[in-house]
């Protein structure tokens, strides 16, 4: 009786603590149709504040992603397959400057981007976080557990390390791999002081850093943050099994 | 099934993004009334000390409410810069066989009015000039 009454309890938090978080979800799409789809339209065509800034996010958040994912297959590869001297050093710098807060290295950032000719372009954003080491992380461990028998009964048919990480080891890390992927995809697309630290032309800000000017009766700007909310929900629910596998037990059954 | 809609709709999402941020201009251009303007100017008469709005006749409108025009004003608000239309109400003064002479009752200085259109014309809607 107990344990029931306790069951029944901890389902009634859930819920509520569900609500909590889906219910200004619900607040947001419920207002933006207020006025029916004319602030969709407004948003796609007659008003396209908002549109240019989501495309920038778009920008941003693919070429950084996508951009990260090879970078970071190809050294987790080495960190986690290629012995030579230094390489736990040099992991260990990474997982240092992935422990850091990003605020930290922000300004090294504003004075590198400065000094490349990058400040104020999409590249300023693209290209640092091409070279972000969480995915580098994340895919050196997902790597690890592949077992090095793999790679030797690999050798005996090929001597090419891009054919053993092409046919081999990538398609058996995918899960990993989208799961970083959306990940890496979901940090740009959610960055705010980054772009306003190293661009300052309106017209290229990403929609996050717009977001912040919405007012409370602004339709157009309910639209908009529907509009920037699909992009995640979209990814997460396409790749929902690989970014729990991803997150989970990689071992070979 | 599930991921097939998904990615149709991800792949939706994507690409009516891009397009409408490509080529959103034209067709914001493709979609609004297309008008033909004509410049106004000024006369005055020698019974008055002040010059009246004049144009042709066609571009003054009458509705319940009174006389009105269709002003045309620019605008370089973002995305681009383009050619709307403001309602400015006047009082006719004077018509002879092609002008009408005004006074204008609201608004400022009128450089040009909507002559003949196509479409509907709402205040402040994007034009497109023939």
């Amino acid at each position: 009786m107990v344990k029931r009454i306790l069951n029944l309890g901890m389902a009634l938090f859930l819920v509520i603590a569900a609500l909590a978080v889906v219910s200004p979800v619900i607040a947001v799409t419920v207002l933006s149709l207020s006025e029916g789809i004319q602030p969709y339209v407004d948003f796609y065509l007659w008003k396209p504040v908002y549109l240019g800034a989501l495309s920038n996010s778009i920008i941003i958040s693919l070429g950084a992603s996508v951009g990260t994912v090879i970078v970071s297959t190809m050294a987790a590869y080495v960190f986690a397959k290629v012995k030579f001297k230094g390489r736990d050093l040099l992991f260990y710098l990474y997982i240092i400057v992935m422990m850091m807060p990003f605020q930290v290295t922000l300004l090294p950032q504003y004075i590198v981007s400065r000094e490349f000719g990058l400040y104020d372009t999409h590249f300023a954003m693209i290209l640092p976080g091409i070279f972000a080491p969480f995915a580098a992380f994340l895919l050196t461990q997902v790597m690890k557990s592949v077992p090095d028998e793999i790679i030797e009964a690999a050798r005996l048919d090929t001597s090419s390390t891009w054919q053993i990480l092409w046919y081999i080891l990538i398609p058996t890390i995918k899960p990993g791999i989208v799961c970083a992927w959306v990940l890496c995809f979901t940090e740009q697309w959610n960055a705010v002081a980054e772009p306003l630290v190293l661009m300052e032309t309106r017209e290229k800000y990403p929609l996050a850093v717009m977001l912040n000017e919405i007012g409370s009766g602004d339709v157009l700007g309910f639209a908009a943050t529907v509009m920037f909310l699909l992009a995640p929900l979209l990814l997460f629910a396409y790749f929902e099994s690989e970014i729990l596998e991803g997150l989970g037990d990689y071992r070979l059954k | 099934m599930r991921k097939v809609v998904i990615l149709l709709v991800f792949t939706l999402f994507l690409a009516s993004v891009m397009l409408f941020n490509l080529f959103g201009s034209e067709l914001r251009d493709l979609l609004s009334p297309e008008v033909e303007i004509v410049m106004t100017g000024y006369r005055s008469f020698t019974d008055s000390s002040r010059a009246y709005l004049s144009f042709p006749k066609e571009a003054l409108l009458h509705d319940e409410s009174g006389s009105y025009v269709w002003a045309v004003e620019s605008t370089d608000e973002y995305p681009e810069s383009a050619y709307i239309v403001r309602r400015t109400d006047v009082e006719a003064v004077y018509e002879d066989e092609k002008y009408a002479y005004v006074m204008v009752t609201d608004g400022g200085i009128i450089n040009s009015v909507v002559m003949r259109w196509g479409g509907v014309l709402e205040n402040g809607c994007r034009i497109r000039l023939k």
